[in-house]
C-alpha cells in the first residue's frame, strides 16, 4: 500500500472532518426538517439519534480507518483478516479480502454526488457575482429559473448547456483539486479558512437575522416544540435520515481521513467532538436561516410557514429574495454566496480525497494524476447538470445516491463489523487509544440500532419509490437516473475489488 | 415565543456546545 502524507496536527484532522461533514444540508436542509418535524421536538430526536446510531458509526469509520492505516477499499478489504485469532495465521492473512467492494460501493457513491455538488458550487460561484450588482433584481424566482438554468419542461428535454455555469464549475474543480493537491497536508492547511470562514461567516448572518423586525417571530418556528410529532414515525424517519446524510459516513471519507492520523493519535473523542459540531452548525444555522425568514413573512405581511423553503430555492431565490431588502444588500448577497462556497468545499473536495487515496493504495497512482483524473471525468459528467434539463437529474441522482447507495453502505459497514469482526473487538481497540471510552451501548447500537435503522430506511425509500417514481419523474428516467446508477456502481465496485492491486 | 421554545433554546444550546466543550476540555488535559 501507498504511503500517505499524515495530518500535521490533531486540529487539522478534527477541522478537516468537521469541514466533510458540514456542507450545504446544514444549512438549507436542516432548518426545514426541523421546523416540519416539530420543532424543539426535532431536536430531541435529533441529538437521540445523533448519540445512538450517528456517533457510534463515525467512531466505526474512524476507528477502521485508524486501525487499518487505509483508504476505505484497503481497510475494509482487511478487516476479514482482524478476526481474533486470524493474526497468526499467515495463509489467510495472505488471502484477498472480501469486503473491499463495499468500500469502493462507497467512493462510488460519494464520486456521484461530487459530480453534482460542483455544480452547486457552479451556481454559487455565478450567484457570488451577481451578487455585486444583484443581477437576479426583483424577480429572483424567474432569474434562477429561466435566466440562470433555463430549466426545460421535462427531464428529457435537456435544452441548453449553461456555459456561465459550465465556468463556474471548472472554477469549482480548479478550487478542489488545489485543495487536495498534496492530500492532508494541503487539506490540513486549507480548512483552517474553509471551515473557519462559513462559521463566522454563519455567525454574521445569524446576527443580522436577529437584529431584523419579525425575526423572533421565525425563530419560534423554529424552535417551539410540537411534542405530538414525538409519536410520529414521520419524524424519527427524518431524524436518522439527517444524522446519515450530515455526518458524511457512508461515503468511505472519514475511513481515508482517519487512516491519515499519525500514530498515537484518539479516535473516540475526535467522533464526538466532529459530530458535536457538525450539529452545532446545523444548530445555529437555523438561526440564519429562521430570522431572515420571520423577517421576509413580515414584509410581505403572511407566515413565516408561507415563506419556508429549502434546498436550492431556499438558497437561490428565497435568501436572494431577503437580501433585496437589506440595507448593503450587494455585500451580504456576496457573503452569502461567499459562505455556502465555502460550507460546500471542503465537503466536495473530501469526496474526491476518499476515492483519490483508494486509487493511490490500489493502484499506486501518482497522487496529482489521480486527482486531476477524478476531476476531469466528475467535470465532464457534470455537464449534464449544467444543461436546461439539469436541476431535475440533480434531483433524481442525489435522491437515489443518498436514500440507497448510503444506507446501503451503511447497513454492510455496520454488520461486517458486527457479524464478521466484533463490534467488541472494535471497541476494545478504539478505547485503547481513546481519551474518551465507551461503554457496551457501543456495541449494541453497531449491532443492532445502525444495522436496523439504516434497514428501514432502506426499505421505507425502495417503498416508497415502487408506490410511485421520485418527484413524479417518468420510469425511464427513475431507472437510468437511479437504478442503473446503484446498479452500475455495484458492479463496478466488485470489478474493482477483484483486480488485483499493483503491489501484489 | 413561548416559554417551550425558551428551553429548547436553553437545552439545545447546552447539548450542542456542552458536548463540545466537554471533548475539548478532554483533549486538552490528556
Amino acid at each position: 500500500m501507498a504511503q500517505h502524507t499524515l495530518w500535521e496536527s490533531r486540529r487539522a484532522f478534527v477541522l478537516a472532518s468537521i469541514g466533510s461533514a458540514i456542507g450545504l444540508g446544514n444549512v438549507w436542509r436542516f432548518p426545514y426538517i426541523c421546523y416540519k418535524f416539530g420543532g424543539g421536538a426535532f431536536l430531541f430526536a435529533y441529538v437521540i439519534a445523533l448519540v445512538l446510531i450517528g456517533i457510534p458509526l463515525l467512531a466505526l469509520e474512524f476507528a477502521i480507518g485508524y486501525k487499518l492505516k487505509g483508504s476505505a477499499p484497503y481497510s475494509l478489504g482487511k478487516l476479514r483478516y482482524n478476526l481474533v485469532g486470524y493474526e497468526e495465521n499467515e495463509e489467510r492473512m495472505q488471502r484477498k479480502g472480501k469486503f473491499e467492494w463495499i468500500g469502493w460501493f462507497a467512493l462510488l457513491v460519494s464520486f456521484g454526488i461530487v459530480t453534482y455538488y460542483a455544480v452547486i458550487m457552479g451556481w454559487a460561484t455565478n450567484y457570488l457575482v451577481y451578487s455585486f450588482k444583484l443581477s437576479w433584481g426583483s424577480d429572483p424566482r424567474s432569474f434562477f429559473y429561466q435566466h440562470v438554468l433555463e430549466l426545460s419542461d421535462g427531464i428529457f428535454n435537456f435544452g441548453r448547456i449553461q456555459w456561465p455555469i459550465v465556468l463556474g464549475l471548472a472554477v469549482s474543480w480548479i478550487w478542489i483539486v488545489l485543495s487536495i493537491w498534496k492530500g492532508a497536508k494541503t487539506v490540513g492547511k486549507v480548512v483552517y479558512v474553509t471551515v473557519v470562514l462559513p462559521w463566522l461567516l454563519l455567525l454574521v448572518f445569524v446576527i443580522r437575522g436577529l437584529t431584523l423586525p419579525g425575526a423572533m417571530e421565525g425563530v419560534k418556528y423554529y424552535l417551539t416544540p410540537r411534542f405530538e410529532f414525538l409519536l410520529n414515525p414521520a419524524l424519527w424517519h427524518a431524524a436518522i435520515s439527517q444524522v446519515f446524510f450530515s455526518l458524511s459516513v457512508g461515503f468511505g471519507i472519514m475511513i481515508a481521513y482517519a487512516s491519515f492520523l499519525p500514530p498515537g493519535s484518539d479516535v473516540l473523542n475526535n467522533a464526538f467532538l466532529v459530530a458535536f459540531s457538525d450539529a452545532a452548525t446545523a444548530y445555529v444555522g437555523g438561526f440564519a436561516v429562521f430570522s431572515a425568514l420571520g423577517y421576509y413573512a413580515r414584509i410581505l405581511g403572511t407566515t413565516v410557514d408561507k415563506v419556508m423553503k429549502s434546498g436550492p430555492e431556499l438558497a437561490f431565490v428565497t435568501y436572494p429574495t431577503i437580501i433585496n431588502h437589506l440595507p448593503l444588500a450587494p455585500l451580504f448577497g456576496v457573503l452569502f454566496f461567499l459562505m455556502l462556497l465555502t460550507l460546500a468545499v471542503d465537503s466536495a473536495f473530501s469526496m474526491v480525497e476518499g476515492s483519490a487515496a483508494a486509487l493511490i493504495d490500489k493502484f499506486h497512482f501518482p497522487r496529482k494524476k489521480a486527482n486531476i483524473g477524478i476531476a476531469v471525468v466528475a467535470f465532464v459528467i457534470g455537464i449534464l447538470y449544467t444543461t436546461g434539463a439539469g436541476l431535475y437529474w440533480l434531483d433524481l441522482v442525489d435522491h437515489f445516491m443518498n436514500n440507497f447507495g448510503l444506507f446501503v453502505v451503511a447497513l454492510l459497514e455496520s454488520l461486517v463489523i458486527a457479524y464478521v469482526y466484533g463490534a467488541e473487538n472494535l471497541r476494545n481497540y478504539a478505547n485503547s487509544v481513546s481519551e474518551l471510552k465507551v461503554g457496551r451501548w457501543w456495541s449494541l447500537s453497531i449491532t443492532a440500532l445502525v444495522p436496523a435503522a439504516s434497514f428501514v430506511l432502506l426499505i421505507y425509500s425502495f417503498r416508497q419509490v415502487l408506490l410511485k417514481p421520485y418527484g413524479g419523474y417518468p420510469r425511464v428516467a427513475e431507472i437510468l437516473g437511479g437504478w442503473l446508477l446503484v446498479i452500475g456502481f455495484l458492479v463496478i465496485a466488485f470489478v474493482l475489488s477483484r483486480r488485483k492491486s499493483k503491489e501484489a | 415565543m413561548p416559554i417551550s421554545g425558551w428551553i429548547t433554546f436553553i437545552l439545545a444550546s447546552l447539548v450542542f456546545f456542552g458536548g463540545i466543550a466537554y471533548c475539548i476540555v478532554r483533549a486538552a488535559r490528556s
